[in-house]
């Protein structure tokens, strides 16, 4: 290989690397999540997780307060947030749901954003 | 009776009481010396899970797609000798399951098994058709900078991501007994140390460690198949297969890159076998939801006896898997683009070419069945159970590794003379098996390794 074949390799490489890069970064498969009953999340419950009740709830703001035993934490909601009801309890089949289906009172699991414990990344409403 | 008969048959029974006594003694010492058996441990754990636990499902347990004799994947020739009341038809069975559950015609003709990736919302229309993954050298390919990536798509598991969630998504996808997948109703979830041992399980299979090439192979056309397999100019495969593993070549992709996702273009490609049948089968957008279009990077060791290839089965042979990518469906996808911009041009290779590259592959994965091989023989012989219900799976899988080295050697009219080695071992190993006495069956396993190590030397000097 030249020297400008070997040159010409190394930037494109690096081209590819960087467009990989910005790719492929969240992994996870978000489906099969809706069938996981709150607190069962693999690797995820209680470690990237917060579990308990809703104690204030701000749509104008897409906020909500959730008391757990770990303390109050405000919450942000944003669009790629997804929502499901957790009816295992009553035996029926999880549903998507939405910020609408949060309630003062419900009991909930936050999973936050890997980089931003503020941001809800999916948010478990128990159904009962 | 007389005073000495009488005297004479005390004495008889003072000397069996000592003798007995003696015996006895001797009998609870002995006992107290015999250890007991070792606890299993986690993988053996694990390998009970994976093949025999069913989660309260509809019957299915892992080992159910993942058969240990068909290198833990499951292919068409090996689901056409299943009975019609294997667990895997469970969707032709069981009436909750009759719709969107399976396809059956596509999973007996092409292997191919359902999966809802993108959602459940819409089970008629919203589903995907790939084909199972064997579960080998997983050690070596799930780790990347951008985390685990397990899966055709690199995003198979829930909750964080790992291998070791992998096995949840698995239970509620297919162990269902209906498509409500109610936990606690349909199936139960794994717990932590299910999970914990069943992922020890699935690690502790195959190659441990990527090979260094390159390697001293024996073979003209498999030695000029790995040179064209390294050259940056010519195959170009080393750039994404480091060492023929599923792990990218960090001198281009960064240090600590690991396993990729590309974009090869594979749903782009004409007359997809699935697509011939007539049935339903949406396109496939890979990872994320919308997909992007790219599918994870397997390994290419163990490739050429898992077939058909790709996330969807599309490919028959290892011959047309690399002849692919000579192809207008890889040049003109995102990755093909970016290696004819990086490298100056498409990968081009001619027939001989095609087939050399392929014999390499067929080589190295026979090295490995080989090697896979050897050592389940050893695990077999040196066994504490030293009992046929624990031996014989092992040297079921060690002959069909054998038989699996047979048959890619003699597909690529490889090695003839190594292949009929092969086929003595296979036959050694049959022997094993039937033997009543483990002394007997031991020497027929040791007459097996030392054929399978005279076999590999002759395909590689390493």
């Amino acid at each position: 290989m030249t020297q400008f074949t070997m040159t010409r390799y190394s930037i494109a490489a690096s081209l590819l690397f960087c467009a990989l890069i910005g790719s492929s970064v969240s992994y996870g498969q978000q489906y099969t999540e809706q069938f996981i009953p709150i607190g069962q999340s693999p690797g995820i419950s209680n470690k990237l997780s917060y579990i308990g009740n809703i104690i204030e709830i701000d749509r104008a703001a897409n906020t909500l307060v959730v008391k757990s035993n770990r303390g109050t934490k405000t919450i942000r909601v944003i669009s790629s947030t997804r929502f499901w009801l957790d009816r295992s309890k009553i035996k029926q089949p999880n549903l998507v749901a939405s910020f609408n289906d949060c309630k003062v009172g419900s009991r909930v699991e936050v999973k936050h954003d890997r980089n931003d414990s503020n941001i809800a990344d999916w948010i478990k409403i128990e159904s009962t | 009776m007389n005073n000495m008969a009488k005297e004479a048959t005390f004495s008889c029974i003072r000397a069996t009481s000592v003798a007995m006594i003696g015996f006895l003694a001797i009998l609870m010492s002995a006992c107290d010396s015999i250890p007991p058996p070792e606890p299993p441990t986690l993988v053996e754990i694990g390998e009970q899970l994976f093949l025999n636990e069913t989660f309260n499902g509809n019957g299915r347990t892992c080992g159910t797609c993942h058969r240990p004799t068909d290198n833990f994947g499951l292919t068409p020739a090996f689901i056409a000798a299943l009975p019609d009341d294997d667990p895997l038809f469970i969707a032709e069975t069981n009436p909750d399951l009759a719709n969107n559950f399976e396809n059956p015609r596509l999973m007996r003709e092409f292997a191919l098994i359902l999966e809802n990736q993108d959602g459940f919302g819409d089970l008629e229309n919203n589903f995907n058709m790939r084909g199972i993954p064997h579960t080998l050298a997983m050690k070596t390919s799930i780790d990347s900078r951008d985390g685990p990536r397990t899966g055709w798509s690199g995003d198979g598991a829930p909750g964080d991501g790992s291998l070791r969630s992998f096995a949840v998504g698995a239970v509620i996808q297919h162990f269902t007994r209906t498509t409500n997948r109610i936990a606690g109703v349909d199936f139960r979830l794994p717990t932590d140390e299910e999970l914990d041992a069943m992922e020890a399980f699935q690690l502790s299979l195959g190659r441990q460690q990527d090979l260094e090439l390159p390697l001293p192979l024996k073979g003209i056309v498999a030695s000029r198949g790995q040179e064209i397999f390294l050259d940056n100019t010519l195959g170009k495969c080393n750039t994404c297969h480091l060492n023929a593993g599923a792990n990218a070549n960090p001198a281009i992709f960064g240090p600590g890159a690991g396993n990729l996702n590309f974009n090869t273009g594979v749903e782009n490609l004409p007359d997809q076998p699935a697509d011939l049948s007539g049935e339903l089968v949406p396109p496939d957008d890979g990872f994320g939801t919308p997909g992007n279009g790219e599918f994870n990077t397997p390994t290419l060791v163990e490739a050429a006896d898992t077939g058909p290839f790709f996330h969807n089965n599309s490919i028959e042979t290892i011959e047309a898997a690399v002849a692919f990518y000579n192809g207008d469906a890889f040049t003109n996808s995102p990755s093909g683009q970016l290696l004819i911009g990086a490298t100056g041009s498409a990968i081009n290779l001619d027939a001989t070419q095609v087939v050399a590259v392929a014999a390499f592959l067929r080589v190295i994965n026979a090295l490995e069945n080989i090697r896979g091989s050897i050592e389940l023989l050893d695990r077999a012989m040196n066994s504490d159970l030293g009992s046929k219900t624990a031996d014989n799976p092992l040297l079921d899988r060690a002959f069909s590794e054998t038989g699996d080295a047979v048959q890619v050697l003699s597909g690529g009219g490889l090695h003839p003379e190594a292949t009929i080695q092969l086929t003595k071992a296979m036959n050694l190993i049959q022997q094993a098996r039937a033997a009543k006495k483990r002394n007997r069956r031991n020497q027929y396993i040791d007459d097996a390794v030392s054929i399978l190590k005279k076999s590999k030397h002759r395909l590689s000097g390493s």
